[in-house]
C-alpha cells in the first residue's frame, strides 16, 4: 500500500519520476486489480520498468523500436478484457503513433493508458526530434483522450493510481526525470478533472501545469506579489482534458490570467483554458507562456526553460510587463 | 453432399448478396474489386473455420477476424448475413447515412470485431488478441485478412517482427494478394514480392495457395504451425469473374452494371463462375 506522507513525499522528488511510476505505482495497481499489463518499445531499462519486470514478469512486454505495432498491440490486448500501460518517450509515443492512438484508443474508447516521459523539453540536448511541445494539441483532438500532466512525484503516483480506475484512454506526460521539485508537502485529495488551487489570491492567476513550472509558478506568484503588491492566485491543472470547466466559471473577477506550460503555445493548456473563456460573456485577459514557434537554441531542458522564458523570474517579469502595458 | 461442396454453395450465396449489396450502391459504386477477390476467403472461413455464434457473440473463446484490409466489406457483411449475425434489411444499411453498417464500425455483437479503414492496423491489434488467449489460456484463433497493398505499411512489418517473436501460433494472417493496388499493379507501385520468402525470413511458417479455390484454402487454413504464426498469401484476382471490372485496378471502387451483374449470376447457375 502507497503511503502518502512527507517522508516520502520526498523521498519520490530524490527517486525521480519514472520509478516512481515502475517501483512504487505500478506494483500497486498490478497487486490490487487483475489483468493490468505493461508495455514498452525498447525502453524497459530507461523507464526504470526492468526493476518492477524482473519482480512481475508475466505483466510485461516489450515491443522493441516499433511503437505504432506497440499501440496496435495494446488495443488488442484491450479489446480482450485488460488495462494497458505502455510507455516509451512522449514525442514517440504522440507524434508517430497519432493514428493508432486516435483510431484504436480514441475511436474505439479503450483502455489504454499511454505514458509519454521524457516530454516538452526534456531532450533538448539530443535535438529538435526529441522535443515534444505539441504533444498535449495532438492528443487534446483525440476523442475520449484524457490527459495529464503533473506537478511533481507525488501526483505522478496518484495520477497512475486514479487512471488505473477509470476505462478511458489516457495520455500521461511527464517532463524531466530528475531533480522533480516538490509542490505538495502535505498529503491531499486528488480528483481526475478538478483543478487544484495551490495560493489564493484575486487579481491575477497563473495557470501552470507540468514538473518544475507548477514550483516556477509559486516561486513567480511571490516576486510579482512583492514587486507590485497586487494579488496572484496559483492553480495547478494536472488534468489538461477534460479541462475544470467548474472552476473556470469562477475565474470572471481576475483581471489577467497567464497560462504556464512546457508545451507549445498552439493547443495546450492556454489553449483549453481561451476556448473556454472565449465563450463566456465575461473572461479574464489571458496570456499563454509556453514554447513560442521559432528557431530554438537547444540545450538541456533548464538551459531551454530559461530560453523560453519559463523560470520564475522571466514569468514575473512577463507579467509585470504586462501589467505596466495594460496602464 | 461433401464439405466441398457445401463450401462451393455457401461462397455463391456470398457472392449473390455482394452481388446486390453492389448493385444496390448504384451510381455511387462501393468496393467491388477487393471485395470480389476474397469471396472464396470468406466462404471458408464463415462458413467452415470459425469458430463463433450469432447466439453467443460475446463469447470470450471466440475465434477472432480482423478484417484489416477492410475493402472487403461485401463479403464480409454477406457472409455475416448467412451466419445469422445481422439480417437481410440490416445489411443494405451499408450505404445508407446513420445505417447500422455505415462507416467500417466495430461491433461485436454483429460480429464486427474491428472497425478498419486506417491501413496497417489489424495485424498488431491481432497480436494482442492472440497474446490474450495464450495469457488466458483460451483456445480461440486469430485470423487477420490482410490486402496486398496494405503490406506496403511499415507497421505491418512491425507486426510480423512481433507475431513471430512471441511464437503467436495461434494466429493466422492471410493476405489476400490481387497484385493491385489503388494506382495499379503493386510491382509497378510498390512490391511486396518475394513476399513468401519474406515472411519466412521474419520467422512465420508460409503457405501458398489459390485464393479462389476453397479445397486449396481450407488445407491452407487447418494447418496448424508449432510455435509460429501462419501466413497465407491467397493468390487471387482483383474483381474476380465480374466481366467489365475483372483485374482492372479501376474496380477498387466502382459500380455494377445490370449486364455484369446478370452475367455474373448466371455463371453461377452454369456452374462456369470465374470462366470470364
Amino acid at each position: 500500500m502507497v503511503e502518502f506522507n512527507t517522508q516520502n513525499f520526498r523521498m519520490w522528488s530524490i527517486m525521480g519520476v519514472n520509478p516512481c511510476i515502475w517501483s512504487i505505482a505500478f506494483p500497486e495497481i498490478i497487486t490490487k486489480k487483475e489483468n493490468v499489463l505493461a508495455l514498452t518499445a525498447d525502453l524497459a531499462r530507461y523507464s526504470g520498468m526492468m526493476r518492477t519486470q524482473s519482480k512481475y514478469p508475466n505483466c510485461f512486454y516489450n515491443f522493441g523500436i516499433a511503437e505504432q505495432n506497440m499501440v496496435g498491440v495494446a488495443a488488442g490486448l484491450a479489446m480482450s478484457g485488460y488495462q494497458i500501460f505502455m510507455t516509451t518517450y512522449a514525442p514517440f509515443m504522440t507524434y508517430r503513433c497519432a493514428d493508432q492512438i486516435r483510431h484504436c484508443l480514441g475511436n474505439m474508447n479503450l483502455n489504454v493508458k499511454a505514458i509519454g516521459s521524457a516530454a516538452g523539453l526534456s531532450a533538448g540536448l539530443s535535438g529538435n526530434a526529441l522535443l515534444a511541445i505539441s504533444d498535449i494539441a495532438l492528443m487534446r483532438s483525440i476523442p475520449n483522450m484524457q490527459i495529464f500532466s503533473p506537478a511533481d512525484c507525488t501526483e505522478a503516483i496518484k495520477i497512475m493510481l486514479e487512471v488505473s480506475k477509470t476505462d478511458n484512454p489516457a495520455y500521461i506526460r511527464f517532463c524531466g526525470s530528475t531533480n522533480i521539485p516538490i509542490v505538495y508537502t502535505q498529503d491531499y485529495d486528488f480528483q481526475i478533472g478538478k483543478a487544484k488551487v495551490l495560493k489564493e489570491g484575486s487579481k491575477i492567476l497563473l495557470a501552470a501545469t507540468g514538473f518544475n513550472l507548477v514550483a516556477n509558478a509559486l516561486k513567480a506568484a511571490k516576486i510579482i506579489e512583492e514587486q507590485t503588491g497586487i494579488s496572484v492566485a496559483v492553480t495547478n491543472f494536472h488534468t489538461i482534458k477534460p479541462i475544470d470547466k467548474d472552476y473556470l466559471k469562477t475565474l470572471s473577477n481576475f483581471e489577467l490570467i497567464v497560462s504556464i506550460e512546457e508545451h507549445s503555445i498552439i493547443g495546450g493548456l492556454g489553449s483549453a483554458i481561451a476556448e473556454f473563456g472565449i465563450q463566456q460573456k465575461s473572461f479574464p485577459k489571458q496570456i499563454f507562456m509556453g514554447v513560442e514557434e521559432k528557431e530554438h537554441i537547444l540545450g538541456k531542458r533548464d538551459f531551454m526553460l530559461k530560453e523560453c522564458g519559463l523560470t520564475p523570474e522571466k514569468i514575473a517579469d512577463r507579467v509585470i510587463k504586462e501589467l505596466e502595458n495594460d496602464k | 453432399m461433401t464439405e466441398l461442396e457445401e463450401l462451393e454453395i455457401f461462397s455463391n450465396k456470398i457472392r449473390k448478396t455482394a452481388l446486390d449489396m453492389a448493385l444496390s450502391s448504384g451510381k455511387e459504386g462501393c468496393h467491388i474489386g477487393g471485395g470480389f477477390s476474397c469471396i472464396e476467403i470468406f466462404a471458408v472461413l464463415y462458413g467452415k473455420i470459425l469458430n463463433i455464434n450469432a447466439q453467443d457473440p460475446l463469447n470470450e473463446n471466440r475465434d477472432r477476424f480482423i478484417p484489416s484490409k477492410t475493402h472487403c466489406i461485401l463479403p464480409h457483411f454477406a457472409s455475416l448475413m448467412h451466419r445469422g449475425f445481422i439480417s437481410a434489411q440490416e445489411i443494405n444499411s451499408f450505404h445508407e447515412n446513420g445505417g447500422l453498417l455505415a462507416g467500417h464500425p466495430e461491433n461485436p455483437q454483429i460480429g464486427l470485431e474491428f472497425s478498419g479503414g486506417s491501413l496497417g492496423m489489424g495485424l498488431s491489434l491481432g497480436i494482442g488478441m492472440a497474446l490474450a488467449a495464450k495469457k488466458k489460456k483460451l483456445s480461440y484463433k486469430t485470423y487477420v485478412l490482410l490486402g496486398d497493398g496494405e503490406c506496403n505499411e511499415g507497421s505491418v512489418w512491425e507486426a510480423f517482427m512481433a507475431a513471430a517473436q512471441f511464437k503467436l501460433d495461434n494466429l493466422v494472417a492471410i493476405i489476400d494478394y490481387n497484385n493491385m493496388q489503388f494506382d495499379g499493379n503493386n510491382d509497378n507501385v510498390m512490391s511486396i514480392s518475394p513476399i513468401e520468402k519474406k515472411l519466412e525470413a521474419f520467422g512465420w511458417e508460409v503457405i501458398s495457395c489459390s485464393g479462389h479455390n476453397i479445397n486449396e484454402l481450407l488445407h491452407a487454413l487447418k494447418k496448424e504451425p508449432h510455435n509460429k504464426p501462419l501466413a497465407i498469401i491467397a493468390h487471387t484476382i482483383k474483381a474476380h469473374g465480374i466481366p467489365s471490372l475483372e483485374n482492372k485496378a479501376e474496380s477498387h471502387h466502382a459500380s455494377l452494371s445490370q449486364e455484369d451483374y446478370n452475367f455474373v449470376i448466371n455463371a453461377m447457375k452454369e456452374g462456369i463462375y470465374g470462366r470470364v
